[in-house]
């Protein structure tokens, strides 16, 4: 075997690329969380940020700790000032890394995807938060709102990938209607009527089966028709179909 | 040789501009044309150092936000250790891997990939002990710093400065590194036909 055959066969390994579809949300991501947060942190929350990023970051096995600690040790107080921080506070970059330090420590796709879902409710309420605070959106607050929207789909996106990946596809539970109560007990004997000919059992009404693919689909045209309340169903739906 | 020099060139202007942008000006709009440019090379530079995929776009994900905080946080300027961005996001993405290690031995793709090439070969059109699955298969076999020259030379096209830069050793002891891969790495795609 030649070294020439064996690396060039290396570089054709340059095809292992991302999901292209991950790649674009994941910038959709970064892009709201750059176009969101400030640039001159105050001076006491840039220490606590400073703070939380080294040990999120640079020690991921300890992240779960981390956290339970810094929030143990800044109390009930700091954990809710940092889990309420909204785009444009200096702790809300690190309210997005501790998120993706999140997902990390999920095992399962079931898992990461219950988070996703998470998110996105948490950005859709930043972005409801962020219309009802600014009723006179100038060009920058537009902006801000457009890219949390972008937030809010990229976090879809990504729980819609990640149940891809599991099986069976989560299904919502039929809905029973009064008919079918009633529909119940039929004879079993009853299969022939009086000209002998076929009974068919009685029609089941539609099943509603809403698979979480539904779901996501319709949660994201909501969201474009800025439903914002109508999508926080659908995700709420969506939680409570990963288990 | 001077398209090579050309387009090295034209790479060094656009990575140098992109970095000086960032020291300077805290420009948004160059770190997002930097993840344009270097996001999938840091998921491969990832993906083959810990083998799954999941877990490799997350630190992708980790791996940019960290730099964009240390842009923040003006580290950037802080140190002249960092001679181009491209390096700098690797030195983080490698951080992150080792970081990952240490808190779990992750589950690869290699089972799979074995088994794609126990059932199948491709021998229509590349020589038939030396197929792409088995060379994929066989890498993430290879010590993690062998994998990581071999991926971050032959894979992602770093020069030998920039990786000896990123793993902190001297251009010599990077090509010796880089022989030893090759070398591991034949072995292990001979082993494999031996059995």
């Amino acid at each position: 075997m030649k070294d020439k055959q064996l690396l060039s066969q290396l570089n054709k390994l340059k095809d292992q690329r991302p999901n292209l579809l991950w790649l674009q949300s994941n910038r959709e991501l970064l892009a709201s969380q750059l176009y969101s947060g400030q640039t001159e942190p105050a001076a006491l929350s840039w220490s606590v940020k400073a703070n939380l990023l080294g040990r999120l970051i640079f020690q991921p096995q300890y992240v779960a700790v981390m956290i339970m600690l810094f929030f143990a040790g800044s109390g009930l107080f700091g954990y809710k000032i940092s889990q309420a921080s909204v785009p444009g506070d200096s702790l809300y970059i690190a309210k997005r890394i501790s998120e993706r330090a999140q997902l990390m420590l999920a095992f399962s796709d079931e898992s990461k995807a219950k988070l996703s879902v998470e998110f996105a409710g948490k950005r859709l309420e930043e972005l409801k938060d962020l219309i009802k605070d600014e009723p006179n959106s100038d060009t920058a607050e537009a902006a801000k709102i457009a890219d949390l929207k972008a937030s809010v789909e990229s976090e879809i996106k990504v729980a819609r990938e990640r149940l891809a990946k599991t099986k069976p596809e989560p299904v919502a539970p039929v809905t029973k209607t009064k008919a079918d109560d009633s529909q119940e007990f039929i004879a079993a004997e009853a299969t022939k009527d009086s000209q002998g000919l076929d009974i068919s059992l009685p029609e089941l009404p539609e099943l509603s089966t809403r698979s979480a693919d539904m779901i996501i689909e319709e949660a994201s045209l909501l969201l474009d028709q800025d439903q914002l309340d109508k999508v926080k169903d659908r995700l709420d739906e969506l939680n409570k179909l990963i288990r | 040789m001077s398209n090579s020099t050309d387009k090295k060139s034209a790479f060094f202007e656009d990575d140098h501009s992109l970095f000086l942008r960032l020291k300077k000006y805290k420009d948004k709009q160059a770190f997002l044309l930097a993840y344009d440019q270097y996001a999938e090379a840091i998921y491969r530079f990832i993906f083959f150092r810990i083998g799954n995929e999941d877990d490799a776009r997350d630190l992708t994900s980790v791996t940019f936000l960290k730099c964009w905080s240390s842009v923040q946080e003006g580290k950037l300027n802080d140190s002249n250790d960092y001679k181009s961005l491209r390096s700098f996001l690797y030195k983080i993405a490698r951080n992150q891997t080792i970081d990952y290690y240490r808190q779990s031995k992750p589950t690869s793709d290699l089972e799979l990939a074995e088994a794609i090439i126990d059932d199948k070969q491709d021998l229509s059109t590349i020589d038939e002990t030396l197929s792409l699955e088995l060379v994929k298969a066989k890498l993430l076999d290879l010590k993690e710093e062998y994998r990581s020259v071999l991926v971050m030379r032959y894979i992602n096209d770093l020069s030998i400065s920039e990786i000896s830069e990123i793993t902190g050793k001297d251009k010599g002891n990077v090509r010796v590194t880089i022989l030893r891969a090759i070398k591991a790495l034949k072995n292990l795609v001979k082993t494999h036909h031996e059995r």
